[in-house]
């Protein structure tokens, strides 16, 4: 039997946003390198212990290599951390590029609906 | 109602930028600018390049409010003052290039400057001390926070860079000294869009409402000043000149 461990109390749970990016660049850029280099350049900005604080997390299924969109989830109090962090990335391999935040949203679903579904 | 962001600070290649004119429309409009200024770099007593810059501008058409502006770089506040003279009638936003004390201080007493740029630049200090915020405040004088030097330095550069853009920042608050942040782009993939900048100043000291200030309304300020600047009738903070009929 898998255990699993319990729910956060209600009170506890970690208030979250969603930030949809866009890498506006003539090229198209892997999950794997984007991951990369938005990790390090968040931990370049706040260290370790600054970063353990934003919960972030960047789901691999919700990237798309031909637009350059993805979602990053971050803790509710610390938007304005992440998006300053991404704004300070310059390249990925040597490539000049510009991140752009399209919108932030509360749930996944609507930033799913408002920014990447194609109409 | 929504907000409208300003970029001041942006070069084309008509100066010491890397880009075209089209280029940096394209890239503004992508990024959600509702106006900015393409500055002319100009260097001790060299020329300005600002007719071929309006020119340029005006071959192309876009919703975007585009204004051109001139940032004067020299050590010496005697040629500043000379350039603003020669210059201030014919650009939009009159910069100056800040980093030594004495350009600084000059840049701060002189009602005819919108914006100290990077004071803190190439300094152990952050360059502006109280006496000059007060200044600043007085003569409408704003501080300048430049993105592009942020973006290009690293590690202890960049904390010194922020340590003393947050020097600023406080003084700038406490004498009510306008604050306007920046990009300062030479290349079009320097630019950010106006609430990617706000957040960064939202981490260095202003409150998140404070930034998106600093990069949209107060901007608009400046504009709407250094066209009453120019005015012929304008004389001094305060003081015009008013014709009969219009009294």
């Amino acid at each position: 039997m898998v255990m699993s461990i319990n729910r956060l109390l209600p009170t506890m749970e970690i208030r979250e946003r969603y930030i949809v990016f866009k890498i506006i660049s003539d090229k198209n850029y892997s999950l794997e390198d984007t991951v990369k280099t938005i990790w390090s350049s968040i931990l370049q900005l706040f260290g370790e212990v600054g970063s353990s604080e934003f919960h972030i997390w960047i789901p691999a299924n919700l990237y798309n290599e031909n637009t350059n969109t993805g979602i990053i989830r971050c803790s509710h109090d610390y938007v304005q951390q992440v998006r300053a962090a991404i704004a300070l990335i310059r390249n990925i391999d040597h490539e000049p590029l510009i991140f752009k935040t399209l919108g932030v949203t509360g749930t996944m679903r609507s930033a799913k609906d408002k920014f990447l579904t194609v109409k | 109602m929504e907000r409208k962001f300003n970029d001041l600070h942006i070069y084309s290649n008509l100066s010491i930028g890397q880009n075209s004119v089209a280029d940096i429309i394209k890239t503004a409009e992508s990024l959600g600018f509702s106006s900015i200024c393409i500055i002319d770099h100009i260097k001790d007593k060299n020329k300005d390049n600002l007719d071929n810059l309006r020119e340029e501008i005006l071959k192309h058409k876009t919703d975007l409010e585009i204004y051109t502006g001139v940032e004067i770089s020299t050590e010496d506040p005697e040629i500043m003052r000379l350039q603003i003279k020669r210059l201030r009638d014919r650009a939009d936003i009159i910069i100056v290039s800040g980093g030594s004390s004495k350009i600084n201080r000059a840049a701060v007493e002189n009602p005819k400057v919108d914006i100290l740029a990077h004071p803190e630049r190439g300094r152990k200090d952050s360059g502006i001390d109280n006496v000059m915020a007060k200044l600043a405040f007085e003569n409408g004088v704003a501080i300048e926070l430049n993105f592009k030097f942020v973006l290009h330095s690293y590690r202890k550069v960049r904390a010194h860079m922020l340590s003393h853009m947050r020097t600023n920042i406080i003084l700038a608050k406490k004498y009510k000294a306008p604050i306007v942040i920046t990009s300062g782009a030479e290349s079009i993939f320097d630019m950010r869009a106006g609430r990617e900048l706000a957040s960064l100043g939202a981490l260095i000291n202003l409150e998140l409402s404070e930034a998106l200030n600093a990069i949209s309304s107060i901007p608009e300020d400046i504009i709407i000043h250094a066209k009453k600047v120019k005015d012929k009738n304008y004389i001094m903070s305060g003081v015009e000149v008013v014709k009969k009929e219009d009294m």
